[in-house]
């Protein structure tokens, strides 16, 4: 099969993921993956149309624009006319959350989308805030793309952190998940995986002078009173010049739940976080408001070229934290608010194809971005204290990716490669400073979060080389050498040490894929991670979950090893993907608890902490264990089902062995529960319906770590297992209306996902109307 | 030894400080002080006249221990009711590195503060120190007297912590005796700090109330942390907090804060309040860590009335000092001196109620008195002896 083909086919297969599998349904707006048009570049290219599965040769997604044949995810009705069959992009673990999936889902945020995908499991420290973990992992331990661009920057925390949910859902297409180490392609941070979200395109329409395709999203849910909606509208010109404009903004209003959750050490109703309303339901420290635009350029005077602009703005205001509104030993109206939390992306990219052997395709991305957040701490009455904290981090960024051609060695064997280089620099102003609001006086406080003017980079070239033998057997391997380096200036009143530190490391990849049958494909693979400590770790103090945190500025850098054997079966009567997975990680950065004396001379914020931690690298090696899959069946009549599973265990040195009372080993930090979903539904193209029924659950989680039994979002003894049970209906009147309802929680089930703050949603209704054409 | 020497010197420096101004009834900007008293009263404002009075020396050698008294200086606590200890050796060992230290630090910070001037610009670099993020104020606004009856658990949210009922505003508002730190003490340093700020009026009675306002919420903490959170499961540590308020975590020898000033006045009270905190963190040691304790246990009783007798009599003692300070004093100095006195005095009130009643209306009719006489100090004085005899 053409590798363009294998790419549109596995779109297809996404897009209708459970229609009939061998149907032929004629509906307009097909596109079918043989008819591809040659001006659409050939996957793998990163730049592929859309597909729901990261494109071939090491799994990766495809950041680039898609070409002119991508369509607004409104207007994708099409079908699958080939039989599935493992294709080469499906071999290591990943998964796609495709725009069916997310006009289905109605995810409150991009992390939202991911729930119920192998292998993730996402906290909620605040209702505006979610981190995806992905086999355990999470925030510095996973790299984060839009459109090729990365979005960690060097101050991702240890721990959960907010910034995947500055990707605003509706300016995505899809969303790429890629489980387990992948350094070797993503850099430092992928350590538990990658995610890539790759964002909708402008439709380009040749032989049309000027075409326009305005659309409104009106939506609004009943749990948390969300009240907004999007208008974006898509213009060709003479199908060469093709513009998405859009805008969005939407007030959610305080989160219900379904009441307390019950501590499972204690069998008492969990305490605060959050603090509930009167109802005993309503959470309070929840709610934040929300503005988003976005304009998308792409160019394309001829095929073998194309020209991306980017610009995405996402603004949220007003977010409360919600284990720190209040702290569990503060005022109930003490709050610590994130007033600002904005993320300004602008990117170009040029994208070329048919080039020479060595460089077939490429493209290449020149980005910047702003990470802007401007907290508020208010102490509540009587205190007329507050503290307002400002840090914007200005990054710089660049990334070449390019393909050579596919060799052909002989009848039965072919080699290609995919090479590249990418380059990361930040600049970070932080400051904090408190006020008196009863004298208007602020004083501005020695040093902010972070240390002001800090600078950070990251950067590396990388190569992977794939192969593929008779037509069956596909081996991949790749490396990356990858310089970081960090500077900072110290801060001599809070004894703050300056900082300047540059590491220089290398990693691999190596894999096999093969096809015992046509529908049945066994891999292994074997990735390496690293991640360099960014300026969190060495350089900021905060208040985090479980207690104070300050920097250690002599940490050295994690590296892992991931390696994951697993089967993917694409039969014509279900899909499967089941992986096993073992990572090791040396040098793991984790917190370690620290006495009051041990606080940084001249910090009494420190001191006055009843928990203090330190990053530290701990000895010896850290593991997560664990397995996950997915299983997808098709049934006649449009009916489907589909359950996912995931399992973590992770284990470290404990940092106190020796120490009476001290075991050797510990168990890892917010490792997921237990859990997965199951779904059941009818799904009819021709009608344009569809109708499922999901129960999410997931088991306790008792296996906790020492800072989390001090962490007030997770109960005393761990968080408690639920069932939850929605029922998703829509209705697509192509391309013109599209209705579609999610009951959440149907039995109003009190639920939280371990580690977070918030308690999942209570009975309610999220419902999105979109009018187009 | 250096801290000690540390602590007296910022003492002394405070005290000078306060007394900066002698004879002169101006506030800072200019006006006359509000707290103008007639002729015979003592010096607070008006027409001065220094009493030559003095209150009778503190006497504590009839003071005895207490039958159920833990007492790990007298021969290792070998000889006392009380099972063998983690502290029988005199010291305190606690769990950690209690973070309330780091609240005595601060406290002793903002003496050194206003012992070095008391301008605006001083009030605000003092209240930096208050307002730490876990500081002083953090604790201020939740803390419970826990001498008053606790909200009625009708009354209380279960969605928040037992020992922090008095973080409800709802609460504040129905209980301000038990919420005594919300609803008295931090209004009285913000509205002081604020006056500081701003210029208003006298700051060395701007300083002198922030100091007694903190001086009566550590005292609160010492008792409130040992008998009221420590007992209860997984609060085990909050017996080291008790100590921390009371010494900033120190030795017996070497107390900060308020043991710093207890110290000063009476070396066995400090004492005494030391083996209290340690027989209160020697009764919770023998129960299980994870479960609420046993308060019907004998111990509790013991360690409870041990600590709450010292307590007291060190807090009454150090009052009386500052009665006695006050006979002397004239305008400014006397009127920072008086705040002191009315503020700090405030926290003894239920245990001079609960003691004797009666005793207890002269002590309360002293503090409302604006413009007492050295007669009606002198009768403070006698009521703080009959309250709290001994520690």
């Amino acid at each position: 099969m053409p590798v363009a083909s294998a790419g549109a086919v596995a779109l297809l297969t996404s897009w209708v993921a459970w229609a009939e599998p061998a149907s032929v349904d004629v509906s307009t707006d097909v596109l079918v993956a043989e008819e591809a048009s040659a001006d659409e570049p050939a996957a793998p290219v990163e730049g592929t149309p859309a597909p729901p599965a990261s494109s071939s040769y090491g799994g990766d997604s495809p950041p680039g624009a898609a070409p002119g044949s991508s369509e607004p995810d409104d207007e994708r009705r099409v079908v699958v006319v080939k039989p599935r069959r493992p294709e080469p992009q499906r071999d290591r673990a990943a998964s796609v959350v495709s725009s069916a999936d997310l006009t289905e889902r109605l995810p409150r945020s991009a992390p939202d989308a991911l729930r119920g995908e192998p292998g993730v499991y996402i906290q909620q420290t605040a209702h505006g805030q979610a981190s995806p973990y992905l086999r355990g992992l999470t925030g510095q331990q996973t790299a984060m793309f839009f459109d090729g661009v990365r979005l960690n920057n060097s101050t991702f925390r240890q721990g959960p952190n907010q910034y995947f949910f500055t990707i605003d859902s509706r300016t995505v297409d899809h969303l790429e998940i890629q489980r387990g180490s992948a350094s070797t392609r993503w850099g430092s941070d992928a350590i538990g995986g990658a995610l890539i979200a790759s964002p909708i395109e402008p439709k380009l329409e040749p032989g049309r002078a000027v075409v326009v395709h305005p659309r409104v999203m009106m939506r609004t849910t009943t749990a948390d009173a969300e009240v907004g909606g999007r208008a974006q509208t898509s213009l060709s010109v003479r199908g060469k010049l093709g513009v998405i404009v859009g805008a969005g903004y939407r007030d959610v209003g305080q989160l219900r739940s379904g009441g307390r959750v019950i501590a499972p050490q204690t069998g008492q109703p969990q305490t605060v976080p959050p603090v509930f309303g009167p109802d005993d339901e309503t959470q309070l420290g929840t709610g934040f408001r929300e503005l988003t635009d976005d304009v998308r350029l792409v160019w394309q005077p001829r095929r073998r070229h194309r020209f991306t602009l980017g610009y995405y703005d996402y603004r949220q205001y007003d977010a409360p934290r919600t284990d720190k509104c209040p702290p569990p030993t503060a005022p109930q109206d003490e709050c610590l608010t994130y007033l600002e939390q904005f993320r300004t992306l602008a990117y170009g990219a040029y994208e070329t194809k048919h080039g020479p052997a060595a460089a077939e395709r490429a493209r290449a991305t020149v980005s910047y971005q702003r990470q802007h957040e401007l907290r508020e701490e208010r102490r509540g009455s009587p205190s007329t204290t507050r503290l307002e904290g400002e840090d914007d981090v200005h990054t710089l960024g660049t990334s070449v990716v390019i393909d050579t051609r596919d060799f052909e060695l002989a009848p039965w064997a072919s080699l290609g490669a995919r090479y590249g280089l990418d380059l990361y620099y930040d600049r970070l102003d932080s400051a904090e400073e408190i006020i008196f609001t009863d004298v208007d006086i602020s004083v501005e406080r020695p040093r902010g979060q972070y240390l002001d003017g800090a600078q950070y980079m990251t950067s590396g070239t990388w190569a992977e080389v794939h192969a593929e033998l008779l037509d069956a057997i596909r081996l991949r391997a790749g490396g990356r050498g990858a310089l970081v380096v960090a500077h900072a200036e110290g801060e001599p009143e809070t004894s703050s040490s300056p900082v300047d530190r540059q590491w220089a490391t290398a990693v691999g990849n190596a894999g096999i894929a093969a096809d015992a049958v046509p529908w049945l494909t066994f891999v292994f693979n074997v990735d390496q991670g690293f991640r360099a400590p960014n300026l969190d770790d060495l350089t900021s103090r905060q208040q985090v979950g479980p207690g104070f945190q300050y920097e250690n500025a002599s940490l050295r850098p994690e590296r892992s090893l991931s390696l994951e054997v697993g089967a993917l079966a694409h039969h014509r009567w279900f899909e499967l993907e089941a992986f096993a997975f073992r990572t090791t990680i040396e040098d793991l950065i984790q917190r370690d608890t620290r006495e009051v004396d041990q606080c940084p001379m001249g910090d009494s914020s420190c001191s006055a902490s009843r928990a203090i931690f330190q990053l530290v690298n701990l000895e010896g090696q850290a593991k997560v264990l664990g397995v996950e899959g997915g299983l997808r069946v098709y049934l006649p009549w449009d009916l489907g089902l589909r359950t996912t599973v995931s399992y973590a265990w992770g284990e470290g040195r404990n940092p106190r062995a020796g120490q009476a009372m001290q075991p050797e080993r510990i168990p890892l930090s917010r490792i997921p529960p237990l859990n997965g979903l199951v779904e059941a539904g009818w799904r009819s193209e021709r009608w344009g319906v569809h109708l499922v029924g999901v129960l999410r659950w997931a088991r306790p989680q008792t296996r906790l770590a020492p800072q989390d039994r001090v962490d007030a979002r997770i109960p005393l003894g761990g968080t408690p297992g639920y069932v939850v049970a929605d029922l998703r209906a829509g209705y697509r009147l192509a391309p013109w209306i599209l209705a579609a309802v999610v009951v959440e929680n149907l039995a109003d089930a009190p639920y939280r996902h371990h580690g977070s703050s918030t308690n999942g949603p209570g009975r309610g209704l999220v419902a999105e109307l979109q009018f187009g054409f | 030894m250096t801290t000690r020497l540390l602590h007296l010197s910022v003492l002394c420096s405070t005290a000078l400080l306060l007394a900066a101004c002698p004879g002169d009834d101006t506030g800072s900007d200019g006006t006359e002080s509000a707290e103008s008293g007639s002729a015979d009263s003592t010096g607070t404002g008006g027409d001065c006249v220094p009493s030559d009075e003095e209150i009778p020396a503190l006497d504590e050698s009839a003071c005895t221990l207490a039958a159920n008294d833990y007492t790990p200086t007298v021969n290792g606590s070998a000889d006392d009711v009380w099972p063998a200890c983690v502290n029988d050796d005199g010291d305190y060992h606690p769990l950690e590195a209690p973070g309330a230290a780091a609240r005595v630090e601060a406290w002793e910070m903002i003496r050194s503060i206003f012992a070095a001037g008391l301008t605006p610009e001083d009030f605000t670099a003092a209240r930096e120190q208050y307002a730490l993020d876990q500081g002083i104020e953090s604790r201020t606004v939740r803390r419970e007297d826990v001498h008053y009856p606790n909200i009625p658990e009708a009354e209380q949210d279960p969605g928040v912590d037992f020992d922090k009922q008095c973080t409800i505003e709802a609460n504040v508002m129905n209980y301000p005796d038990r919420c005594a730190g919300p609803a008295k003490i931090a209004p009285i340093i913000n509205e002081a700090f604020m006056a500081g700020q701003t210029g208003e009026g006298d700051p060395a009675v701007h300083a002198a109330r922030i100091d007694a306002a903190i001086g009566w919420f550590m005292y609160l903490s010492v008792i409130k942390e040992a008998t009221f959170s420590c007992p209860r499961a997984e609060k085990g540590a909050d017996c080291d907090s008790s100590w921390a308020y009371y010494n900033g975590a120190t030795g017996r020898a070497n107390p900060l804060g308020f043991g710093g000033d207890v110290m000063d006045v009476s070396p066995m009270s400090n004492e005494r309040v030391f083996d209290g905190i340690a027989a209160m963190k020697c009764f919770r040691d023998t129960q299980p860590a994870d479960m609420d304790s046993d308060t019907s246990d004998p111990l509790y009783g013991y360690g409870y009335d041990q600590l709450d007798r010292a307590n007291n009599h060190a807090a009454a003692v150090v009052l009386r000092d500052r009665l006695g300070r006050q006979l002397p004093l004239c305008g400014s100095e006397a009127d920072a001196n008086w705040a002191w006195v009315q503020t700090f005095g405030q926290g003894l009130i239920k245990p001079a109620q609960d003691a004797d009643s009666g005793q207890a209306a002269t002590l309360t009719a002293l503090l409302e008195n604006d413009a007492p006489t050295p007669a009606d100090i002198q009768a403070g004085v006698v009521a703080l002896d009959a309250l709290f005899p001994c520690p």
